[in-house]
């Protein structure tokens, strides 16, 4: 878990504080998603984690003790670290970067070349072909999962993350934020992630914090933060569709009902889709009401309109 | 600027000063002893119609070929031409040498006149032109720029040019000649290797801390503005002072004269541009590439050492390039405190009033700058070809 107490942090020459009294929680193995506009201070706030940038009063914390207690640069190997632009050592091969932090850990040079194979695999790149390659020789998506593997290479509790899918183009990086979902699914690393793209925090976050200004405006689930925005700010930030947008949080279980009143046997959708395919469906087959299917192809129910909109006046705990 | 559309600057531009320059001023000189007063003679008299109007039409020749700017075709013809009319004068020049030398006396010399210079020059920029628009590592660019040259040394081999003044004093002083050239090579050497040593620490301490930015380039930038002899005769006297306190210095010949203070000077001169380069190397490398290696846990020094350093060396070297070719030139200096260098020559030419004695040691150390910094380059290139820079997965 890492706490943000009341900090503050002025930069000189600045009328306000760049983060102004933040607190915050951020819960094991959460992907918490810092957002909002350009300044607000989510980077300010992701970069104090590690002590690149330290805090005027207040304190971070990571598991009860202050990031303070810690020398930088253990603190920092110990923490993993993507940047959006990758920041890739142009002259160091893939493999070199990947083993960036395992060396300055001191690993024997097999665990190292063992453990590059492994993230490659992970981050979907075969490791042989890559791994003597030069970040140049890389496409915008390639470096950017050298990126994430490079965070991950000494298998930190903690990842931060800064836009580190902000430089490729929105095909690749919606396929980018897919692979990490999957990958955070199953690694459970306490993530800080900070961007500016509502639809990526919506994706990405267990939790989104909006902040304006040096000052966190709301933290929520993203289905609440959708659902009940704090404020007109808020609500402008998250955008005018934000219905739909909860609509692709929502799992069909929320709006299931019997199997009745199909008339299309075509208009159906599998189970594990969302609310917001299951509304494309309707209007695609201009149908009342779609059928719903297992995995075996069997309709186990349906969804209407009606039911849609049901599960969305039900209050959000 | 567009290929094939209007004319080509540089070659107008040549053949307005060469051409002029070749018809109306001296093409040699002649002097009866090595001393006397000469008489200059333009090309009518110099080398007769027939050649000059040869060489003349050569300029012709460039205008014709510069009306428009034209493709590659037009680049390699004239920077052939170039190379070419350069290597022609020389010829004409060496030749011409003989013939008037032997109406003029057993002790007669004749000079590469005015005219033949300013000429040949403004050959010589048809052919870096040529030069550049073929790039670098082109063979037709290589051809072309090692044409004039290998002509020369050919001429220079074979004795073709024996007969002008500037080979005379030469073969007057051909042994103290390559002992200079070699002198030169060797402070210019080790004031290089000191200054870089030097140097670079100093770029990082600049670059590293802030307070120190100021203090040392204006430390490294007040060298440049003492003048040589004044700077040589500033060290004299701390150096000869230090000399007399530890005797044993003296013995490898560090004093207030020789090669010391000759030295010290030319490494204090090579500094800014190193410090300076090394300065701007480190400042080039991405801030985002700096910042993940903060952020990833790297000390102050393995980032300098690992990242900062590598990635800004391309820059740093280039620093050290432009003293080295700096450092030949100021190398001169040598003459003034008895670390005598090429420019012993230069100077002796000039109390003797002989031309040729000081074209001969200026020559020399041009030809030396430029065949440094070639290798130089060479070595940058082959050394700093890939991944230092540019790029780094920014296409999709």
């Amino acid at each position: 878990m890492i706490t943000f107490d009341h900090v503050t942090k002025r930069y000189e020459g600045t009328a306000r504080p760049a983060v102004d009294d933040l607190s915050l929680q951020i819960p094991e193995g959460e992907t918490v998603v810092l957002i909002g506009p350009s300044g607000c201070g989510k980077s300010t706030s992701l970069r104090m984690v590690n002590r690149l940038i330290e805090p005027d009063s207040g304190t971070v914390s990571e598991n009860g003790r202050d990031v303070r207690d810690f020398p930088p640069e253990e603190l920092r190997r110990q923490i993993g670290y993507a940047i959006q632009g990758v920041g890739l050592f142009p002259h160091f091969t893939v493999g070199e970067n990947i083993g960036v932090v395992p060396r300055l850990l001191g690993w024997e040079p097999a665990r190292i070349t063992a453990r590059v194979e492994e993230l490659l695999g992970l981050v979907g790149l075969d490791g042989l072909a890559y791994m003597d390659k030069y970040p140049d020789e890389l496409s915008g998506g390639e470096a950017q999962r050298v990126g994430v593997a490079r965070a991950l290479a000494a298998d930190p509790p903690v990842l931060l993350m800064d836009e580190p899918f902000g430089a490729v183009d929105p095909l690749t990086r919606e396929r980018l934020q897919s692979e990490f979902v999957d990958i955070q699914a199953r690694l459970k690393k306490t993530v800080v992630f900070v961007t500016h793209d509502i639809d990526e925090a919506v994706k990405l976050g267990d939790r989104i914090a909006i902040m304006r200004e040096g000052r966190l405006i709301q933290y929520d689930t993203p289905e609440r933060v959708l659902a009940y925005p704090a404020d007109e700010f808020v609500a402008g930030f998250v955008g005018a569709e934000r219905a739909l947008k909860r609509l692709s949080l929502a799992p069909i279980s929320e709006a299931l009902d019997p199997a009745v009143g199909l008339n299309d046997p075509k208009a159906t959708v599998p189970l594990d889709s969302s609310l917001r395919t299951a509304l494309a469906r309707i209007i695609e087959f201009g149908v009342p009401v779609v059928g719903i299917t297992d995995e075996a192809g069997n309709v186990v129910g349906s969804v209407s309109i009606e039911s849609i909109v049901e599960r969305f006046k039900r209050p959000l705990l | 600027m567009k290929r094939g559309g209007g004319p080509y600057k540089v070659g107008m531009a040549a053949a307005v000063i060469g051409l002029p320059s070749f018809l109306l001023l001296p093409f040699a000189v002649v002097r009866r002893s090595r001393i006397a007063t000469g008489a200059s003679l333009p090309p009518l008299s110099a080398i007769g119609p027939a050649l000059t109007i040869a060489l003349a039409s050569l300029w012709v020749v460039v205008i014709l070929l510069s009306l428009r700017e034209g493709g590659r075709g037009f680049i390699v013809a004239r920077g052939l031409l170039g190379a070419g009319m350069i290597a022609a004068t020389v010829a004409v020049s060496g030749w011409t040498a003989g013939d008037l030398g032997a109406h003029a006396g057993r002790f007669a010399r004749v000079s590469i006149g005015g005219g033949a210079w300013v000429s040949a020059i403004a050959a010589y920029s048809l052919v870096l032109a040529s030069r550049r628009l073929l790039g670098r590592r082109s063979p037709l660019g290589l051809l072309v720029g090692l044409l004039a040259p290998a002509a020369i040394v050919a001429m220079l081999l074979t004795g073709f040019l024996n007969d002008l003044g500037i080979m005379k004093e030469y073969a007057n002083v051909a042994d103290r000649f390559w002992i200079e050239t070699g002198n030169t090579a060797l402070y210019a050497a080790v004031s290089v290797t000191v200054a870089t040593a030097v140097g670079v620490y100093l770029g990082i301490v600049a670059f590293r801390n802030q307070q120190l930015e100021r203090p040392v380039f204006a430390t490294v930038s007040v060298f440049q503005t003492i003048p040589g002899l004044a700077m040589v005769g500033l060290l004299v006297a701390p150096l000869s002072a230090i000399s007399f306190a530890l005797p044993v210095l003296r013995r490898f010949g560090i004093g207030g004269i020789g090669w010391a203070p000759v030295v010290t000077a030319l490494t204090l001169y090579a500094l800014l541009a190193i410090v300076r380069n090394t300065y701007a190397g480190l400042r080039s490398v991405p801030s985002a590439v700096v910042d993940a290696g903060r952020g990833m846990g790297m000390t102050g020094s393995q980032l300098m050492r690992r990242v900062e350093l590598p990635l800004g060396m391309p820059v740093v070297f280039s620093g050290v390039r432009t003293s080295t070719v700096q450092t030949i030139g100021n190398a001169t200096l040598g003459a003034f405190v008895g670390g005598i260098t090429l420019g012993r020559f230069i100077f002796q030419g000039l109390a003797e009033q002989s031309p040729d004695l000081t074209m001969l040691g200026s020559i020399a150390l041009v030809v030396m700058a430029v065949i440094v910094d070639s290798v130089l380059r060479v070595v940058q290139s082959a050394a700093f070809k890939t991944h230092t820079a540019g790029r780094e997965g920014s296409q999709p």
